[in-house]
């Protein structure tokens, strides 16, 4: 959906406020406040954004902006 | 001694051990507290067996409050009411760990060009905590100080894996009652996928069998359990990691 990648991408800059391009291909290792505990955050953000849950293998395999939105993309759906 | 009581054990153990500070914190000595905070070791809760909705709640409100750490380590039950109640008051399951048993007294047949062996030296332990500090720590440094007194103790092993002259792989040893459980099994990113862990593990267990051990315990993530199921170990238990969401 159109406006989902905009909407992840402000909650990306609003907690990890990273000046640097985020793209599809982003991963969490490029940048350097993605440790696993602001992954959860990150991820909890996004969920209270869109009205939804990620499962634990969705938490864990995620590590890629383009991912992220693509999954939350799937459950917008449902 | 059953399997998931020598799993459990040996990481409760290691955790005592590493953090020096342990106490009870809720029912039948089922939850205890390791660590404290800005200590050596992260402040964790350990937790096993199943608990009631009321003993779940208090341990959340303690947590709230900062008298518990935010992050908790559980032992689950089969049938775990946990997740749910600790979901409801903003502590998200972070990660799944398997409990993993190996019952073994011949040593693994190793050939290959590197050098896998037990560090005893401070500079190389120094290395040691670096890579894991990197490959496995996340957001936190081991300190070499502490892992070098825990060795020199005698209940740790450390063992490292060099491929020219660069440590490339490590592994940690924790031995209790006869249990040796199996920590910190980290390869360099860009050394993946070649045999590394595997072998510096396998080395690791060679020695701890010459010294007459033969039960050996790890806690998988997904990530490792395929290399562990490989050489031969056995699903027993999950344990679920949990964090209050913020607190750090």
């Amino acid at each position: 959906m159109e406006d989902t990648r905009d909407r992840v991408k402000q909650i990306f800059t609003k907690l990890f406020k990273d000046e640097a391009e985020i793209t599809d291909l982003t991963h969490s290792s490029d940048i350097k406040a993605w440790d696993s505990l602001n992954h959860m955050m990150l991820l909890n953000d996004i969920e209270m954004e869109f009205g939804i849950k990620f499962s634990l293998d969705e938490i864990l395999s995620m590590q890629r902006f383009g991912e992220i939105c693509q999954v939350v993309d799937q459950k917008r759906k449902d | 001694m059953n399997d998931i009581h020598a799993i459990s054990d040996n990481l409760f153990g290691f955790y005592r051990y590493a953090s020096g500070i342990s106490q009870p914190a809720g029912p039948e000595d089922r939850i205890q507290v390791v660590g404290s905070p800005g200590g050596p070791w992260p402040s964790y809760i350990l937790g096993k067996g199943a608990l009631k909705g009321n003993e779940v709640l208090a341990l959340v409100n303690d947590i709230k409050e900062d008298r518990l750490p935010a992050f908790w380590i559980h032992e689950l039950a089969s049938e775990n009411e946990l997740d749910s109640i600790l979901a409801e008051n903003g502590i998200r399951m972070m990660n799944r760990w398997s409990g993993m048993i190996l019952k073994r007294n011949q040593p693994f047949e190793l050939k290959d060009d590197c050098i896998s062996r037990e560090i005893t030296i401070e500079n190389e332990c120094e290395q040691w905590a670096g890579l894991v500090s990197r490959e496995v720590m996340n957001s936190r440094s081991l300190d070499p100080g502490m892992v070098l007194r825990m060795q020199q103790q005698g209940r740790v092993k450390i063992f490292g894996r060099w491929q020219e002259e660069e440590l490339v792989s490590t592994t940690l040893v924790f031995i209790e009652t006869g249990v040796a459980g199996i920590y910190f099994v980290a390869t360099s990113k860009d050394r993946r996928g070649k045999g590394h862990g595997t072998a510096v593990l396998c080395s690791a267990i060679n020695a701890c069998i010459s010294e007459g051990l033969t039960t050996f315990v790890l806690h998988a993530t997904s990530m490792g359990k395929g290399l562990y199921n490989r050489i031969g170990f056995a699903d027993k238990v999950s344990y679920g990691i949990y964090w209050m969401l913020g607190k750090k």
